[in-house]
């Protein structure tokens, strides 16, 4: 008697084989194109790789200690030579070409064009300037014609010997007012002159132009503060020592503050050096009293 | 890298235009008195890329690499006029990051600029790479014999610059002062 | 009785002329036997591997010259000399001889020499191999006589020095091979079968496929494919009788030809 029941297992036993068996081998067969595509990919990629890198090299490198007493410190930078990725994107300038020839011409025409315009121009300035001339010849003429006609209607007036006592304030010169010293306000520089002094003093200090120092110390003389006008023209002599300006101010700044006789003293030598007609008028001026 | 095409055979004639005295001084490699004078004849010169190229070229090589920003954006002509706007583009862009990182320490992270030859760009190529040893506030970059050191000075007027000082072995060769 | 049992007796190995399934090759070499007895030899071999029908031809042979000819066939090897001797004159003579009594091998070559061109006897020997070669020898010497015609089966075997002895080299004889199947013949062999019993759906259920399958295992050796599909109709049978749901009449299970692989060992699991 045949068992079946052992038969039948037996019978799956192989199935399950037989489709295990199918199964790799199809596996294999899907699998083996696409893993040499893959390879072969790699390989061409080593191949390209291969081509541009150089040796990568490892060096000892010594770093020099600005600190002589620091030890000297020894590492070691792994560099890589010129290395060139397959997806790296390269810039590079190019320098133009020039014809020479093609410059020169196009240069001449720009030219011949630029001189066509100033041409032009000049041309047409020209025109315009006659127009103008013409129009004002014309417009004189018409208010001279005016002016004779008015004359004509013009009625003499009646001889007065009174004069209006407008017209005797006049006479006597008490139409002008004449403001006393006292009266002459004192213009308030301050909020302005401290902005004006921050930046000259800014300006100075970056460049010590002493061009900058003469501005501060007039403006330092115009406020009246004739203590840092003095030093202020100082320091612009010293840097100069042939501006006249920071001569001057300097004297002017001593002589109002009292000093006259050294202001004379500093300005006399001075004088006698430069030969200015200004530093006598000045000196004069210091010692009449008249500053 | 510069593609140097082939420069002009034609005998060079003593007229004298602005296009042929930049370019004389770019010649001489008289970088400095090229980029002042690319500037002294800019606006006349507005239109004339092969021109701007040069004054571009001139100021690169000098400290003030921040006028390539005007010749850079009217270039556009040719294919070869935009490839040099967009190098200029490259080395600011460069110059404005590395400026960031050494003042308010912007990491680089991984980034992947186009690649130049100018030296600028290989140092920037090294700050992204990490390739750098910071000793005193100095970073000190290494390619092959040449040593980089690339610090930040500050000016009386609280002006920063970053320097660049380049050494061929060990020898100091070129420093760099850009603000 | 079920149809599949009755199926599965078809394929019990027999060598019952009635079972006899003529095949173009069969029937070629059968011709070619039955001339050959017409012929002045003194042997004829047949010679194939086990299981490729030389005793069925034998066997039909003998069914078919028995009224006509002087013919006698020895289904099974006589190994004893006595016996065999004994067996040879009491067919020819169609005489019994007593149990204690010898034949000797004189004798009856002077009784065979005797009979010259009067009698021409055919012997049928089956499975020579075992004889051994004196026996051999005398049954060469018999042949001599011109009288008596033996012929002989062999295995094919490996080792085939024994057609090249001595004795059989001289001999003017015949030499029928006989071959496997080819899966054309085995399909006629089991179709032919299927059909002179009634089983007409059964024989066209079978496809080329299976007969592929069959042939590939059993080489087309028929008394291999006799005993693998004994088993498979021994498996049908079972299926019938126990789980009739799990057979499918129009179709022939590959199902159960694996089975019976299986179990055959023609298959592995």
């Amino acid at each position: 008697m045949i068992n079946t029941v052992e038969l039948e297992k037996r019978w799956l036993r192989y199935k399950t084989k037989i489709f295990r068996s199918l199964f790799f081998i199809l596996f294999f067969v899907i699998s083996i194109p696409y893993l040499s595509y893959y390879l072969f990919q790699q390989y061409t990629l080593l191949i390209e790789k291969d081509k541009n890198i150089s040796k990568i090299e490892v060096q000892n490198e010594r770093l020099t200690v600005k600190d002589e007493l620091a030890p000297k410190v020894e590492k070691k930078i792994v560099k890589e030579v010129s290395v060139l990725d397959v997806n790296d994107v390269v810039l590079a300038p190019s320098i133009p070409i020039i014809d020479f020839n093609k410059e020169k011409m196009i240069d001449e025409e720009i030219e011949a064009k630029n001189r066509k315009d100033e041409q032009s121009r000049a041309e047409r300035q020209r025109a315009y300037h006659q127009k103008v001339a013409k129009r004002k010849a014309l417009a004189k003429k018409r208010a001279l014609k005016k002016k004779s006609k008015n004359k004509r209607k013009l009625v003499k007036a009646k001889s007065s010997s009174a004069l209006s006592s407008n017209e005797l304030k006049v006479v006597n010169g008490n139409d002008v007012k004449h403001y006393a010293k006292e009266d002459i306000k004192k213009i308030n520089f301050h909020s302005s002159t401290n902005n004006y002094m921050e930046i000259m003093r800014r300006k100075f200090e970056q460049d010590k132009n002493p061009r900058e120092a003469i501005l501060i110390a007039k403006a330092y003389y115009k406020a009246g503060n004739y203590v840092e006008s003095e030093k202020w023209a100082l320091s612009a002599n010293e840097l100069d020592k042939d501006s006249k300006e920071s001569w001057f101010l300097f004297a002017k700044s001593k002589a109002k503050l009292g000093k006259r006789r050294e202001a004379i003293n500093i300005l006399v030598p001075y004088y006698k050096k430069s030969k200015l007609a200004e530093a006598k008028e000045l000196i004069n001026d210091i010692k009449s009293g008249s500053l | 890298m510069k593609k140097i095409f082939i420069l002009s055979t034609f005998p060079i004639l003593l007229f004298s235009s602005n296009l042929s005295d930049i370019y004389k001084l770019y010649e001489k490699q008289e970088y400095e008195k090229g980029c002042e004078y690319g500037e002294q004849y800019y606006s006349k010169n507005i239109n004339n890329e092969n021109y701007l190229t040069f004054y571009g070229l001139s100021c690169l090589e000098t400290n003030s690499i921040n006028l390539l920003a005007k010749p850079m954006v009217k270039l556009g002509k040719s294919k070869e006029l935009r490839e040099t706007a967009s190098y200029f583009a490259t080395i600011l862009l460069q110059k404005q990051l590395m400026k960031q990182f050494l003042l308010d320490g912007k990491e680089l992270g991984n980034l992947r600029l186009p690649k130049t030859d100018f030296v600028l760009s290989r140092i920037f190529n090294l700050f992204v790479k990490k390739k750098y040893i910071l000793k005193d506030d100095v970073y000190i970059l290494s390619d092959n014999d040449i040593r980089y050191e690339v610090y930040v000075k500050k000016s009386g007027t609280e002006k920063n610059y970053m320097i660049i000082d380049i050494y061929q072995k060990d020898k100091f060769t070129k420093r760099y002062q850009y603000d | 009785m079920s149809r599949y049992r009755e199926i599965k007796n078809l394929f019990i190995d027999s060598i019952d002329s009635e079972n006899y399934v003529e095949l173009d090759s069969m029937v070629y070499n059968y011709q070619v036997l039955e001339e050959s007895l017409n012929k002045p030899l003194k042997m004829i071999l047949l010679f194939g591997r086990p299981g490729t029908g030389k005793s069925m031809t034998l066997t039909k042979l003998y069914d078919n010259l028995k009224d006509i000819r002087d013919i006698h066939y020895f289904d099974a090897p006589i190994l004893s000399e006595k016996e065999f001797l004994k067996s040879i004159y009491e067919a020819m003579s169609a005489q019994t001889i007593p149990q204690n009594m010898r034949v000797n091998f004189d004798g009856l070559l002077k009784y065979c020499q005797k009979q010259r061109g009067q009698r021409d006897v055919v012997f049928l020997l089956d499975e020579c191999q075992l004889y051994s070669e004196a026996l051999m020898e005398k049954i060469r010497l018999l042949s001599d006589t011109r009288v008596v015609k033996f012929v002989i089966t062999l295995h094919k075997t490996d080792n085939e020095d024994i057609i090249a002895k001595e004795h059989f080299k001289t001999r003017i004889w015949e030499v029928i091979e006989l071959k496997n199947a080819t899966e054309d013949d085995l399909a006629v062999y089991i179709q032919k079968k299927l059909i002179k019993k009634g089983f007409v759906e059964v024989s066209n259920s079978i496809k080329k496929k299976d007969i592929s399958f069959i042939h590939f295992h059993t080489k087309g050796n028929f008394r291999e494919t006799n005993k693998f599909l004994y088993i498979v109709f021994n498996i049908y049978e079972f299926y019938e009788q126990n789980q009739p749901q799990k057979i499918d009449s129009g179709k022939f299970s590959k199902k159960i030809l694996e089975m019976a692989a299986l179990k055959l060992g023609y298959l592995h699991d």
